[in-house]
């Protein structure tokens, strides 16, 4: 359904007042599908690019490079008609519940503005489009004229699911939603995306840095580092064997609520040295020559498992 | 019997506004020994913050505070700005959520530790080494250029472990964190709980962690109070709240952690939301909640008691058997 091909982004920044410009490369020349259903993860460290890649893909920023196809279209040589389709087709809900709405207009105002803008309907049609919305996130009709400071970070964030998926999008992504919210509610969301996922049939793109939250609701996984992807595949099997040092470096990472198992961390897993051609070259404790002069290229390695890394 | 670093005894808190009386904390009770990290957690809003904000007396004016925080045979409620000022920052510290707010932008990171141990250690006079000594325990090994890097240079895992260096300019006895490492990723957050632990395991230490990632509390705490609407319903060996689970809230968050969940199931989640603080319901605040209520919820007051040495529990239904 959905297909990003060798996509790249990258900044230029100037150093200083008349320095030379510096390249940022916050995603380079990656590749992968979204199948119609399917869930796909991104995780990846503060900085990897996963933000700047979903925003390509919703056609906020236009790439350096690469192209995405959508329902074979590419999405950006769209024109008119096509554009206002796709942006229905693919909607996202952001991290923060409190600024992906807009405070100065009250729930309900914030959930008529994409369906006015998008079904010329009268408003008594689009308001039952709302109560069927608040029904399926799980709220009260109770909400509709309260603004988003009265509401909980977890109703924030119904709501911007529920205004997500109002437009019957087929792609959703999801930029780190529940990183901001507390176990409880994290449950409470997670169940509501998986409903919502069956029940609308929709494609998610899951962003987040918690392995446990990819691995309960995703089932392909992507590790990016650095602009780059490292492994990709299902994620039970490259949660349950991953090769590639980066992704074993965050699963050791990640807490485990077993105070019987706690493991000793290495803090020295954010020590950098030395400058390679692979992007993970500098933290490595496996490099050797070759990583030094050669970038490894994503290589399938079992069935749908590919790793990008010279010591496999 | 081992004698406690520091012990809330009864705390009660309310804050009196035009609304009316927000009664905050009932009765909260916990002890934190020496070179110990303790674990506070409980969902959003249940009142960690302000339990921290009430030991280190950082509380809003409107705020009307009970009963006792025992720190050094002495009670710091009864403390004068001025003697607590003298406290905080050198016997009791806190680093905050967000580094970006305990660092100045103006100003070299540098600088701000130097400031930090100028007023928290006045008769040092190696000033700048012991600056640069904190950043190597603090795990920077150029510690030069960092000491020379404004905020905005650094990283959010760097700049945390800056709030980290002057927290601990002091040579504090008790470091509370509140969630320290809820803004940072994956691996900057166990680089900063190996941190806490080194810390404790340098100093003796004794740390305060707040936080609602149970994974963080199994990996380090020692002991753990489990808060829920302003009280401790549960409080015990990190081992004994994860493994002999009493209260039945305690239980709900331990089974909302997708950690290794059947993916075709949903997680089993805590339905309703925190009582109402202006209007806190009589008997137990979780019963609403609560799967195992009866009538005695209703309206008598659970009270904590212990189940065994260290394990006590505020709950007329707990799980489990109770062996007296
Ligand atoms: N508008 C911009 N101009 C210059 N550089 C940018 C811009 N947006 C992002 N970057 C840089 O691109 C890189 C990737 O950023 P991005 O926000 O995509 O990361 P991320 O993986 O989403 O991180 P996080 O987990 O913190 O959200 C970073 O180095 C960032 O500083
Ligand atoms: N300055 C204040 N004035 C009035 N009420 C306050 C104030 N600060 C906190 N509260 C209230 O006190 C209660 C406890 O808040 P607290 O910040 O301690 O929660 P918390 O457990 O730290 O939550 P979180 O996990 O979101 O940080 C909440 O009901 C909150 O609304
Ligand atoms: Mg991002
Ligand atoms: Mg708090």
């Amino acid at each position: 359904m959905l297909e990003v091909k060798n996509l790249s982004k990258y900044y230029f920044k100037r150093i200083g007042f008349l320095g030379k410009k510096e390249t940022i490369k916050a995603v380079d020349n990656v590749s992968f599908e979204i199948e119609k259903g399917e869930s796909v993860g991104l995780v990846g460290e503060t900085g990897c690019g996963k933000s700047t890649l979903a925003r390509c893909i919703l056609r906020i920023e236009k790439p350096t490079a690469g192209e995405i196809i959508f329902d074979r279209k590419n999405v950006f040589k769209m024109k008119g008609k096509e554009i206002l389709e796709y942006c229905r087709s693919v909607q996202i809900v952001f991290q923060n519940p409190y600024t992906s709405l807009d405070p100065r207009l009250t729930i309900k105002e914030s959930l008529l503005e994409p369906l006015t803008i998008h079904f010329k309907e009268e408003k008594r049609n689009l308001m039952n489009r709302i109560y069927e919305l608040l029904k399926i996130v799980g709220l009260e009709d109770s909400v509709l004229n309260r603004y988003p400071h009265e509401l909980s970070g977890g109703q924030n964030q119904r709501v911007a699911i529920a205004r997500a998926i109002s437009l019957n999008p087929k792609l959703l992504v999801l930029d780190e939603p529940t990183s901001s919210l507390d176990v409880s509610v994290q449950a409470m969301i997670l169940n509501l995306l998986k409903e919502i996922q069956e029940k609308l049939n929709l494609s998610y793109l899951f962003i987040s840095h918690d392995l446990s939250v990819i691995k309960y609701i995703t089932n392909k996984v992507i590790v990016m580092y650095s602009g780059k992807f490292v492994e990709k595949g299902y994620t039970e099997r490259v949660l349950d064997k991953p090769y590639h040092p980066y992704t074993k470096m965050l699963l050791e990472a990640l807490p485990i609520p077993e105070p019987k198992n706690r493991r000793s961390r290495p803090i020295n897993s954010l020590h950098i040295n030395g400058l390679g051609e692979c992007v993970f070259y500098s933290r490595c404790p496996y490099k050797s020559e070759v990583c030094e002069k050669r970038t490894p290229n994503l290589v399938e390695v079992e069935e749908e498992h590919f790793v990008a890394c010279h010591s496999i | 019997m081992k004698k406690p670093l520091i012990e809330v005894k009864e705390l009660n808190l309310k804050f009196v506004s035009f609304e009316g009386i927000a009664h905050i904390l009932d009765n909260v009770s916990f002890k934190i020994y020496g070179r110990e990290i303790f674990g506070l957690v409980g969902e959003t809003g249940c009142g960690k913050s302000v339990t921290a904000l009430s030991i280190i007396r950082l509380l809003p004016k409107n705020s009307i505070i009970e009963g006792s925080i025992i720190f050094d045979e002495k009670n710091l409620l009864d403390f004068p700005e001025r003697e607590m000022a003298k406290i905080r920052g050198r016997q009791i510290s806190m680093i905050l959520q967000d580094p970006t707010s305990s660092l100045n932008p103006m100003f070299k990171v540098g600088e701000q530790l130097c400031d930090a141990i100028k007023s928290n250690q006045p008769n040092r006079k190696d000033v700048k080494d012991y600056a640069l000594e904190l950043l190597k325990v603090l795990g920077f090994r150029e510690s030069k250029r960092v000491f020379n890097s404004f905020p905005n240079e650094l990283s959010g895992g760097m700049q945390q472990r800056i709030a980290i260096a002057i927290a601990l300019s002091g040579e504090p006895k008790l470091l509370i964190a509140d969630e320290p490492t809820t803004a940072l990723d994956v691996l900057t957050q166990a680089q900063i709980v190996a941190l806490l632990k080194d810390i404790r395991d340098k100093y003796g230490t004794s740390i305060l962690l707040i936080t609602h990632n149970l994974g963080l509390v199994a990996e380090v705490c020692d002991r753990v109070g489990v808060m829920y609407s302003g009280q401790i319903v549960e409080t015990g060996p990190t081992e004994e709240i994860f493994y002999n689970t009493r209260h039945p809230y305690t239980l709900g968050l331990l089974q909302a952690l997708p950690y290794n969940k059947p993916k075709d199931k949903p997680l089993p989640v805590i339905l309703g939301n925190l009582p109402n603080p202006f209007n806190p319901p009589k008997g137990c605040r979780f019963k609403e909640r609560c799967s195992r209520a009866t009538k005695e919820c209703e309206n008598l007051k659970p009270k904590p008691y212990l189940i065994s040495q260290e394990h006590s529990v505020a709950c007329f239904n707990p799980l489990g058997d109770i062996i007296c």
